[in-house]
């Protein structure tokens, strides 16, 4: 079921919320738990019945397995409990593997040996890129005896938790857990209600209105650039940022949407997005984008590589390695392994930059507003050539785009556009820009989405901002001015939710938008990792 | 401050702000799906209209429960007046049940669905070179009836075997209701309000007919010229994309016949009259197919339509597809001058379309409708010499408009040259 759908906000969302209510009031805590599970597995079971007993087998092994580490833990046989953790870990790589890269590992291997091996198409579970990493962060903790449960029915909660499940944000047992046992905070509660609804609304909205609304403007490029046909200038370049704020404003909404539906049954999930294209740097980029995934990456990859603390080179290796296998875990393809190689690459001269400006002292025109106008658009830039490949069907479309985007393919418009710009036709035409027949509102339209788009990401508050008095989610993001561009005062000041009349009638609008875009349902891109 | 005021106005306005779009898109009804009456300067033409086309149709029809079809894709929509004098008074309201795009399939499909649930009794069909085009390496089996389930089938209220549509009524429900409270239909009830003063706006009639004035629009603005290269452009890459035959792999037949065939039988069986035709082309079109050398194809179709319709006498069916003085008018270089019959090579205009009319519904036709000299009758009995005829047409035309000749023959080149294309 996703979460812009019929189903989901009109019986789904309100029966759920409604039933685990009347039950914690009328039979307690565990009862509304246990309610919340089933409710949770028939959510996952509706895409379909037979994901339910993978999602089911795994939390049994991990569950067992966290219980058995806690128990070494506590005995203090480490030794044992390494073995063990080792075991643990392979075993849920092993499943991800499977189903995720098994076709991938073949068909390279096909293509290096010459072979012709097959295998029987293996459907990709929904959410188990999601659930792995989640469980596989909880049997280290628990290795580590930062957490432990105890309680099978909790755990369940905890992995299947339906706001959550599907893409994220990635949480902690050690997040959730505290919160699900609190008797406080699962209660009917008219702020918890009313800050969830303000927030799912406003991640509704920039789902359905927003990244729907620029979709139609992106995919079109990029299945142009796979039929192999050549791009030109604008038309490259429309396609990429097209796509570049599709994603934004899709995942954005997706996590909104996933942290405001929690909210209203009193649960805080983790901050996954903090406007991450206001970003100066790619390091700043990378705490602002998935941020709950970039978290784990650094704490289950990057630190037990030995982080930064073996030298600068084993440094940049070490920050390479997480980056590409960051890549592998968006999906099966060498695209995306590019795509976080890309990233591995921007990150290391990002350091180094870092480092060749503190040697120098140069850290004083930092905040300059030049300085950082030309580092956000380095890096903005940088992050769209980065989605070209993280987008492209397979390394060739991807080039075909880079290729438009370098001005290679000539420089074109559409003539409808053309003629109205007068006298002025003569000189494009003189500047070698060349024109041709049909496609002038589909131009237009495209740079006039990317425009109002870009506006927003960058210069208007965040829904964490926009909620900041009323704690909006698990943690906070902090940076200095110098990290990333600043809203203007005045616009934080306006939109500085509270709950009175006015914001109602305010967000009723903004619901009312996304309500009225449910009617073409599109899924969320972060669904297919 | 007070979360249970936030609650309640945020409840009241989002019910309201429900109930005000659905109401207003009901009475603006800018797709013509709930048929809420058109009132001029306010909902009249429907610019929006264009883009719900196979939704809303199969919806219309059965409301407006004509006593004769049109049937076919865009041509017959834009050329096809539902209103023409010549329509018999008998066969009034006739219902345009034309679909841009539509295979033949869909268009008997719909007609089925039409047949089934009005007392349309007469039905018109245009037929189309370009909607029988298979590849040889399509291995269906032609004689598979029915094919799996489209989506559009949902909207029709019988099945292709003639069983009731048990999802009918649940989608017709889900269509209203998705239609009334949209973002969508919002933003195009307000462009249809705002678009009233514009006579040359995009428009369905309230019989389904495309009076295609937003083609005068664009020659206002860029010229005819443009609309035929670009269509021109258009055709021959399809023609050139792949190896075209009328016929699928291993068999001397195909699905679109297969589904013409079918609704002959339908047709019959409620003891319809079906008028079939092959769209008029422009000359230029025609010299697309001569230059990427599909003319023996387009021979050969005709071939097989001819056989198929004699093997049943109820039907006749005209050919409009030669070289004539009407298709044969030299396009017009200025911005002020607009083509007479055609708007581009491949969409007739309802000027040309009367005089279709005029032949097709001759004797019904009033005294003083002057009868036009357009069109032949062909069948299995004077197919050669039609043909034959047509061959020497192409030779007259292809001599007497040598600019024409070259100007096509360059495209041609121009995307054979553009690769990956087949050579026929």
């Amino acid at each position: 079921m996703l979460f812009n759908s019929y189903e989901f906000i009109l019986a789904f969302l309100p029966i759920t919320l409604a039933i685990f209510f009347f039950i914690i009031s009328r039979y307690g805590h565990e009862p509304a738990i246990a309610w919340l599970v089933s409710a949770s597995l028939i959510f996952y079971a509706w895409w379909n019945v037979a994901y339910l007993a993978l999602i089911i087998l795994s939390m049994l092994i991990n569950y067992g397995m966290g219980k058995l580490l806690a128990h070494h833990y506590s005995k203090g046989t480490v030794r044992q409990g390494k073995i063990l953790l080792t075991i643990g870990i392979m075993a849920n790589l092993g499943a991800l593997g499977y189903f995720k890269y098994a076709n991938f590992f073949v068909s390279n291997v096909n293509i290096i040996a010459e072979t012709s091996f097959q295998l029987e198409t293996i459907i990709l579970p929904l959410a188990i890129s999601f659930f792995t990493f989640q469980q596989i962060a909880y049997l280290i903790d628990a290795h580590k005896g930062i957490t432990s449960e105890f309680k099978f029915l909790h755990y369940a909660l905890f992995v299947t938790f339906f706001p959550q499940l599907i893409a994220g944000p990635i949480v902690h047992h050690r997040e959730m857990l505290p919160q699900f046992m609190a008797k406080k905070t699962l209660r009917l509660n008219a702020d918890d209600l009313s800050i969830g609804i303000t927030i799912f609304s406003i991640g509704l909205f920039k789902k359905a209105v927003l990244a729907d609304g620029i979709a139609a403007y992106a995919s079109p490029i990029f299945d142009a650039a796979a039929r192999g046909e050549t791009l030109t200038f604008f038309e490259a370049w429309g396609g990429a940022l097209a796509y570049t704020m599709q994603l934004y404003f899709d995942f954005s909404g997706y996590s909104d949407m996933a942290i405001g539906a929690a909210r209203m049954f009193g649960i805080k999930l983790p901050l996954n997005f903090h406007s991450p294209y206001k970003a100066t740097s790619i390091s700043e980029f990378w705490r602002r984008w998935h941020m709950t995934l970039s978290r784990f990456l650094r704490d289950y990859v990057y630190i037990p590589l030995g982080g930064n603390k073996k030298g600068s080179c084993r440094r940049y290796s070490n920050m390479m390695v997480t980056m590409l296998l960051g890549g592998l875990w968006h999906g099966a393809g060498w695209t995306f392994v590019i795509w976080g190689g890309l990233h591995g690459v921007y990150l290391a001269v990002n350091h180094g930059w870092r480092k060749i400006r503190n040697t120098l002292n140069l850290t004083a025109g930092r905040a300059a507003p030049l300085y950082k106008v030309a580092a956000w658009g380095l890096t903005f830039f940088c992050v769209v050539i980065g989605w070209v490949f993280f987008r492209a069907a397979d390394l060739s479309s991807a080039l075909a785009i880079l290729e438009g985007m370098s001005g290679q393919n000539g420089f074109a418009i559409p003539n409808a556009i053309a003629v109205r710009t007068g006298n002025f036709q003569a000189f494009l035409s003189d500047l070698g820009v060349t024109f041709y027949l049909g496609g002038g509102s589909q131009f237009l339209f495209t740079y006039l989405w990317i425009i109002a788009l870009l506006l927003i990401a960058l210069f208007m508050p965040n829904t964490q901002e926009i909620m900041r008095n009323f704690s909006p989610s698990f943690n906070k993001h902090k940076s200095d001015a110098g990290d990333a561009l600043q809203v203007a005062r005045i616009l934080e000041k306006l939109s500085t939710w509270r709950p009175t009349r006015t914001w109602g009638v305010f967000i009723a609008i903004i619901s009312i938008f996304g309500l009225l875009s449910l009617s073409s349902v599109s899924e969320f891109l972060y669904f297919q990792f | 401050m007070n979360p249970r005021h936030f609650l309640l106005s945020w409840t009241i306005v989002l019910l309201l702000l429900l109930i005000t779009t659905a109401g207003f898109n009901y009475l603006v009804d800018p797709y013509g799906l709930f048929g809420t009456p058109r009132i001029s300067g306010f909902n009249e033409k429907k610019p929006a209209a264009d883009t719900r086309v196979r939704i809303v149709k199969p919806y219309q029809v059965t409301r407006i429960q004509p006593r004769a079809l049109i049937v076919g894709n865009s041509r017959p929509e834009v050329g096809l007046d539902p209103e023409h004098m010549c329509w018999p008074a008998e066969n009034q309201p006739v219902y345009s049940l034309t679909t841009p795009g539509s295979s033949v399939y869909m268009q008997m499909r719909q007609a089925q669905h039409a047949l089934s649930s009005t007392p349309a009794n007469l039905i018109i069909a245009g037929i189309d070179f370009l909607d029988f085009l298979v590849t040889p390496e399509n291995h269906n089996d032609p004689f598979q009836w029915p094919p799996s389930v489209r989506e559009f089938e949902h909207r029709l209220s019988i099945t292709a075997t003639g069983q009731r549509n048990d999802t009918y009524r649940w989608q017709s429900a889900k269509d209203y209701a998705t239609t009334a409270l949209s973002l969508d239909t919002l933003e195009d009830s307000l462009r249809t309000i705002t678009s009233q003063g514009n006579i040359n706006t995009s428009n369905r009639t309230i019989l389904g007919f495309n009076p295609a004035r937003d083609y005068l629009d664009i020659i206002r603005s860029e010229g005819q010229a443009v609309l035929f290269q670009q269509k021109n452009d258009q055709v021959i890459s399809t023609l050139l994309k792949r190896d075209w035959s009328i016929y699928h792999a291993g068999s001397r037949w195909s699905h679109d016949f297969e589904a013409l065939k079918r609704l002959m039988e339908i047709s019959k069986k409620r003891g319809a009259k079906l008028i079939l035709f092959i769209n008029p082309y422009h000359a230029q079109y025609l010299e697309n197919i001569r230059q990427t050398g599909k003319w023996p194809l387009f021979e050969q179709w005709k071939r097989e339509l001819v056989r198929l319709i004699d093997s049943d006498t109820n039907n006749a069916i005209w050919d409009f597809s030669g070289y004539d003085r009407y298709t044969t008018e030299t396009e017009s270089a200025s911005k002020e001058t607009t083509h007479k019959w055609f708007w581009e090579p491949a969409h007739y205009r309802k000027e040309l379309g009367d005089k279709m009319l005029d032949q097709m519904l001759g004797n019904d036709c009033p005294k003083n409708a002057v009868q036009a000299e357009f069109g032949s009758l062909i069948s299995t009995a004077n197919i050669e010499e039609h043909l034959a005829r047509q061959r020497d047409a192409a030779q007259t035309y292809a001599a007497n408009n040598p600019q024409v000749i070259t100007k096509i023959q360059q495209l041609v080149l121009q995307k054979r040259g553009a690769g990956d294309l087949h050579t026929p």
